[in-house]
């Protein structure tokens, strides 16, 4: 007897169909698996004879083989275990054959329970672009699944439940697709209100998320740089159903979704020991890296300096074109990584220059640290600040600074407006201004143009550096309200340059 | 024995490991010259205890003519003169001292130091006592001694620089050492207009033991000694106490209590060193009036508005962070951002590490 199940695979963040052949035919008991099976699913022989036994049907002892076609794309994952023991079960004549327009993804333990898969999310997605109406998943992914709507998800929480509604007997019922609503309360976990002093990093990180810009914090320990940064998804703009959907997909694959959607935006924060591989992406199974876990958030590289100069450098091209590409012997993939970057370090390698506590570094030593970072890198960070402790009498001021819900509002509006402006251009914030479009976006009139030319000659701005300097300055006009750059933005925005040769030498 | 001779088995004996200024005088007297005393290593016959063993052990495997002339060569090659005791140009003060180094080696040229002053202080000052110093440096118009250490030895040397007044760097190393090494360029500042010193054999590294007697050249060239910021403990102590046993003037800078570097200079005042707020108080001391009686300074005339006026006033006091002049002037820290650049401009403050500005 012969059965075809349908299932799902996944390459990268896209699903693709798989369809699950189970041949039963007379011969010395065997059991074969072609069609590319990866280890995971070798093994699955295993999990699946167990399953079938414990739920209470008879595992055929005859040939057993299965196919996993498309026969030239590699599966991996313990994902088709579902879909092989309801092949099994079906043409052994156990469970009536399903039609093709229902899919079935899970991993079995040895009891019969269905365990959650990495990657359901993106898998639904591509199931139902394939046709599938009805998808029977494990009931821990049902929740992220149900967010794509148009598509029956069936929670299945045994083997022995899904024969008896393939049998018509006790039906599963499917959920409801589910609303996409952002969730304030995990927006308001790390308050800005909670921050007490640092008014000056308040306001730079407002501008730095009202304009997608990157950010440095360079002070010693105890200056709070961990603690704003936490602050900051809350102030970003809140998630839109596609982009909640994208950040989901990516977590899944990585299987890091907690059940639903994501819905803040994410804040990954990778120890500085990670390897190249696991920040950018790759590894042997090609996955998202933190970078692209970052994807709609931030990404908080604290103690930069730490950091391995290769995992560093690698990171560049992927702030540039905001998504990774990784190519491999057997897979060329790309991830989203639309992350604003918010780096923190201290000033030297005690810690303590420039601050109100002495400093035991030697000018060389502390050249030596800063000169860890390459300029290339520091060119895509467009905001700088110098930070000091937070004092006594700060730390215990009652009074609590403003909430992120305000702040985020002011953001808002200033996304609008360049979201407005930027309208068919490709890009939807300052941050991302071009050289050219630097030009038409944030032309500077005669008092700014003087200022900027005395700012280049007393200052010692680099070319890039007021490049920097004016896209800054135009998200401040931005978050002003107003039309054009004004000799007060410029002003300001001349603030957040990188520090002069003191820091970088 | 030409005085040409005395003086070559002189700088010999100067380059000896380990020979300090104590055992030299000992052998010198013992044996009446430096020749007789080479002639009596490469005899053989020196008694042991009139020097450390490991001196003695230097001496005989040096004692050749070819060493000599190996010495003096390497000299001339790095263009460094040797003044021994004996030579006129030794500097009077020094040799006052008990013990004064038998040979200075010298990298430039030794200017005359009768009047000289020697600034010291810690490496670790503050940037205001950095400034001071320099200040008072430049405005002194006479010879500055220091060490050329990081902090207000710096500023010492800088100082008489700018104001183009000689200036001798007494180093812990040997001369042809630069150390701290990223005073590579005050270095070679300091041998074109003034002279780099050390009484220890070339190529010398610097080492803890070499600094106390490195001070006690400086405290041994100057007339008087100005303490500018140091703990109560530490290099500057010791310069200032033989100072004071050496008979010289002390001067401190005084600071506020609570100011960790300025603690030795208060402490000197209170014993009785002479308070200096700027070079014209010790120019008083040595009864000398400044060259002509300089009107303070004016006021920069400030082009600006009255909120930079209040930003430039209260950076005046002390150095301050955005938060804290924006709570002193209650304005927005983006207000006071766009003030700050555009006083950094017209030059009337200055953006320092750790997010602060002073002027």
């Amino acid at each position: 007897m012969l059965s075809k199940i349908m299932s799902c695979g996944l390459t990268g963040l896209s699903g693709y169909p798989v369809v699950v052949e189970a041949d039963i035919a007379a011969g010395m008991p065997a059991y074969e698996t072609v069609g590319l099976p990866g280890a995971a699913v070798r093994e699955s022989k295993e999990r699946v004879r167990a399953a079938i036994k414990n739920s209470g049907f008879a595992y055929p002892q005859q040939r057993i083989t299965i196919n996993l076609a498309p026969a030239d794309l590699k599966k991996d994952g313990p994902i088709y275990d579902l879909a092989i023991a309801v092949g099994l079960l079906c043409a052994s004549g156990q469970a009536a054959q399903p039609d093709e327009t229902s899919a079935f993804l899970g991993e079995l333990s040895l009891d019969g329970q269905l365990r959650g898969v990495a990657g359901a999310l993106p898998m639904a997605i591509s199931a139902k672009e394939a046709g599938i109406k009805r998808l029977f998943i494990a009931a821990v992914n049902a929740d992220e699944a149900a967010y794509v709507g148009g598509i029956e998800v069936y929670p299945v929480e045994t083997l022995g439940q899904l024969a008896e509604h393939l049998a018509g007997g006790q039906q599963i019922t499917p959920l409801l697709t589910h609303v996409y609503r952002p969730d304030e309360a995990a927006y308001c976990a790390h308050d800005m209100a909670y921050i007490r002093g640092q008014q000056h990093a308040r306001r730079a990180l407002e501008i730095a998320a009202a304009g997608g810009h990157n950010i440095i914090f360079i002070g010693p320990p105890g200056s709070g740089k961990t603690m704003l940064a936490r602050a900051v998804p809350g102030i970003l703009p809140e998630l839109t159903f596609e982009e909640a959907l994208e950040i989901t997909k990516i977590h899944s694959v990585c299987g890091l979704s907690a059940g639903g959607l994501v819905v803040s935006r994410p804040f990954r924060s990778p120890h500085h020991t990670m390897s190249t591989a696991a920040l950018t992406g790759g590894g042997h199974r090609v996955l998202p890296g933190e970078i692209s876990l970052a994807h709609g958030g931030v990404l908080f590289l604290d103690e930069l300096p730490e950091f391995k100069r290769q995992a560093l450098e690698a990171l560049r091209q992927p702030l540039e074109d905001r998504q990774v590409s990784i190519a491999r012997a057997n897979a060329k993939l790309t991830y989203p990584a639309d992350v604003m970057l918010i780096a923190a370090m201290n000033p030297c390698p005690c810690g303590h220059f420039g601050s109100d506590k002495p400093c035991r570094c030697s000018p060389r030593e502390i050249r030596q640290y800063l000169s860890r970072i390459s300029g290339p890198l520091l060119d895509r960070i467009d905001i700088h600040i110098g930070m000091n402790s937070v004092t006594y009498g700060e730390l215990t001021d009652g009074t609590p600074g403003e909430s992120s819900r305000e702040i985020r509002s002011r953001v808002n509006a200033a996304r609008r407006i360049q979201r407005e402006r930027y309208a068919g251009a490709g890009i939807y914030t300052n941050a991302a201004l071009s050289a050219e479009m630097l030009n038409i976006h944030c032309a500077l009139d005669d008092a700014c143009s003087a200022l900027m030319q005395r700012a280049y000659q007393t200052l010692g701005l680099s070319p890039r550096g007021m490049a920097r300097v004016r896209k800054v300055a135009r998200t401040i006009a931005d978050l002003c309200g107003e039309e054009n750059i004004g000799v007060k933005h410029l002003a300001e925005a001349l603030q957040y340059r990188t520090p002069d040769g003191r820091y970088w030498g | 024995m030409s005085a040409a001779q005395e003086k070559s088995y002189w700088i010999w004996m100067a380059s000896l490991p380990g020979m300090g200024a104590k055992t030299f005088y000992t052998l010198l007297k013992e044996y009446g010259s430096a020749a007789d005393f080479f002639d009596a290593v490469s005899a053989g016959n020196v008694p042991a205890g009139l020097a450390p063993t490991e001196v003695m052990a230097a001496a005989s495997a040096a004692c050749s003519r070819a060493r000599v002339t190996e010495i003096l060569a390497e000299l001339s090659a790095k263009r460094i003169t040797a003044v021994t005791r004996l030579d006129e140009d030794y500097p009077s003060r020094l040799a006052e001292i008990p013990w004064p180094p038998p040979v200075l080696f010298v990298r430039g040229n030794l200017p005359a130091l009768d009047n000289a002053i020697g600034i010291v202080g810690t490496r670790a000052c503050t940037r205001r006592g950095y400034e001071h110093a320099r200040k008072i440096a430049a405005e002194l118009g006479m010879p500055v001694v220091s060490g050329m250490a990081r902090g207000i030895d710096t500023a010492a040397h800088l100082g008489a620089m700018d104001a183009k007044a000689s200036t001798v760097a007494v180093l812990g190393c040997g001369v042809d050492v630069i150390y701290p090494p990223e005073n590579d360029a005050l270095y070679h500042m300091i041998i074109e207009t003034g002279a780099v010193i050390s009484e220890l054999p070339l190529g010398t590294a610097p080492a803890v033991g070499n600094f106390p007697v490195r001070n006690r050249i400086i405290a041994g060239l100057c007339r008087g000694l100005l303490v500018v910021e140091s703990g109560i403990r530490g290099g500057t102590a010791i310069t200032a106490s033989l100072a004071i046993s050496y008979g010289r003037d002390v001067f401190a800078m005084p600071g506020p209590p609570y100011l960790e570097p300025a603690a030795l200079a208060n402490e000197l005042i209170a014993q009785g060193a002479v308070p200096v707020r700027s070079a014209a108080d010790i120019r008083a001391y040595y009864g000398e009036r400044a060259p002509q009686e300089e009107p303070p300074e004016p006021e920069p005339l400030l082009q600006i508005d009255f909120f930079q006026q209040r930003i430039y006033e209260l950076l005046k006091k002390e150095d301050m962070g955005i938060e804290e002049i924006a709570e002193a002037v209650q304005g927005t820290p983006a207000e006071v951002s766009a003030a700050l650049t555009m006083m950094e401009i017209d030059g009337l403050c200055r953006r320092l590490p750790g997010g602060r500005f002073g002027i």
